[in-house]
């Protein structure tokens, strides 16, 4: 993300209300679970960084760039039938 | 004068305090309110709009004169791009809810990425552009506050995931349940209807078992603890990131259950006349280009196949079928061709879409959403008159609130699909016959031409809704 963005978001959280309540009800079960399933596939994503980095690392003397990013909003960004 | 005798709210948009829509002589606009003032500034300055609206994820909007609000307060006016037709969740077949689904987790990784987040994830925010889904809901992103769990994320397994999951791992005909449920699938009750196996995927153990166990436990946290529980919950935003990754693999492994149904072949299996159908399809042509209608119903549409010439000849074809497989087939080949004017969607027309939710007025039923310039009845009226039993004036008057011009085809009482439709009960039906069908239609219609279909007994009629007056 550019840093002209990353310092308009920062802004923008600063002038932002500081009780965000949703106006719909999130559920604490909801919430709570999201904080546990999130923490789990967090690691996950961390991990598949990480081993991402090391493929890339050994990988970049034959072949494929190093990618930083795993997960791009463009990887998704294909068709809506992924299929 | 006044601003406010000629606006009127939209009736569904009441629940997000962010702003409303509109009606103001007319034209759809979206009042927002001061409150949503950051929000929308991020939205347009993180470059989000422009990013989403660009690849045509979201619906464009333009700013209009703020005197144009509906009532006092607005921070902006907005008037949306305009879509043909707004379909609803439980008219889709399973690969529009599940590429819907995987749009919404499209549209929030993208907010992500540009400092925001999506605040709901409700179906009803997706519609469709042909076979394309488009995110219509302007006001449903918010700055990213980090730490904060997802508040869609409820919503999202409700809307999207449970119905998906009980489509492919138990019945295709559940997705029809969401016309119950507005606010998507219980998830205790999806818990208990999908098949054991299901608690093996991580993804739905977690989103789906998991998740309704939770809410049961926490349910009356609230009253207990004043929500200090739900605030203590964080999610980092790498977090986040992994929590819609585990959805999107959950949204992907699913295919739907085939079960064989009546008309997913029918095309293919009929003794259907090559000639009598290519006599047709010429018809319908030359319906199509000497009318060149905007909005088009085929009703009764099957794959799609009649549909496709009135879309591929500019019109904004609705493709209706009652078999979901055949609404499936249709959408997947409307995809694959990324068609944008040929919309498949279930109904049937024994039981159209009705008005629903709060009032009878947040969802409007199918003849509120019409009527249509044309409408197609093709090897279609022998179903409702013989195989429901409607009389042919209820079907007359029914086509005549959904359509202003109708090419409907008459197949007779000894044509074979109506000897297979007797085969197996009494023939109660001795008005049943053309001379019958034409005065029926004749008090609502005036009929402009008919043809008869060479190589059958069928006879096509082409004919225009009566004024009052006439």
């Amino acid at each position: 993300m550019p840093t002209r963005t990353v310092l308009l978001v920062a802004t923008l959280l600063v002038l932002a209300p500081a009780s965000a309540q949703a106006y719909i009800d999130p559920g604490t079960g909801s919430y709570v679970l999201q904080a546990v399933v999130s923490a789990v596939a967090g690691s996950l994503v961390a991990l598949r960084m990480y081993w991402q980095r090391i493929k890339a690392a050994l990988g970049s003397r034959s072949e494929s760039p190093p990618r930083e990013v795993p997960e791009s909003s463009e990887s998704a960004a294909r068709d809506p039938q992924d299929t | 004068m006044s601003a406010e005798d000629r606006a009127t709210r939209q009736p569904a948009s009441f629940r997000d305090p962010s702003g409303f829509l509109f009606f103001r002589d007319g034209v759809l606009l979206r009042q927002v309110e001061a409150s949503y003032a950051v929000h929308l500034r991020a939205l347009h300055d993180s470059g989000l709009y422009d990013a989403l609206v660009g690849s045509g994820a979201l619906v464009a909007h333009e700013e209009v004169a703020l005197e144009l609000a509906a009532r006092p307060g607005a921070l902006a006016v907005l008037r949306p791009e305009v879509l043909p037709f707004v379909s609803y969740p439980y008219e889709w077949c399973f690969g529009q809810l599940r590429a819907a689904a995987l749009h919404t987790l499209r549209v929030q990784r993208q907010a992500l990425a540009h400092g925001m987040c999506l605040k709901d994830a409700s179906a009803f925010n997706v519609a469709f552009v042909g076979a394309r889904p488009i995110f219509i809901d302007t006001l449903s992103f918010e700055v990213y506050d980090e730490g904060r769990p997802w508040v869609g994320y409820r919503q999202f397994c409700q809307h999207f995931l449970a119905p998906l999951a009980l489509a492919a791992h138990r019945d295709l005909r559940l997705l029809q349940s969401l016309r119950t449920s507005l606010d998507g699938f219980p998830l205790d009750l999806a818990s208990g209807l999908l098949p054991w196996r299901t608690r093996l995927s991580p993804h739905l153990y977690a989103h789906i078992h998991l998740h309704a166990r939770m809410q049961a436990r926490h349910a009356d946290d609230a009253r207990s603890d004043g929500g200090a529980r739900a605030r203590r919950a964080t999610v980092s935003r790498r977090g986040l990131e992994g929590l819609l990754d585990s959805l999107e693999s959950a949204v992907k492994a699913l295919r739907p259950a085939s079960p064989k149904t009546e008309w997913g072949d029918y095309y293919r299996e009929t003794n259907y006349v090559e000639a009598a159908f290519e006599a047709k399809r010429e018809r319908v042509v030359q319906v199509l280009e000497a009318r060149s209608p905007g909005l088009v119903f085929d009703f009764g549409a099957n794959t799609g196949e009649f549909a496709r010439l009135a879309s591929e000849r500019g019109a904004f074809t609705l493709a209706f079928d009652v078999d979901p497989v055949a609404v499936e087939r249709a959408f997947a080949d409307a995809s694959a061709r990324r068609d944008e004017r040929l919309l498949p969607l279930r109904m049937d027309l024994t039981n159209p879409s009705p008005a629903l939710g709060w009032a009878h007025h947040e969802r409007a039923s199918l003849v509120e959403r019409g009527p249509a310039d044309l409408g197609l009845a093709l090897a279609l009226v022998h179903h409702l008159a013989i195989g429901n039993n409607v009389p042919l004036d209820d079907l007359a008057n029914a086509f005549a609130e959904l359509v202003q011009t109708l090419l409907i085809e008459f197949v007779p009482k000894h044509d074979s699909q109506v000897v297979r439709l007797l085969a197996t009960r009494a023939d109660v039906f001795p008005d049943y016959d053309r001379d019958h069908f034409e005065a029926a239609f004749a008090r609502r219609f005036v009929l402009r031409e008919s043809w008869s279909i060479p190589g059958s007994e069928r006879r096509l009629y082409l004919m225009e809704q009566r004024a009052p007056s006439d």
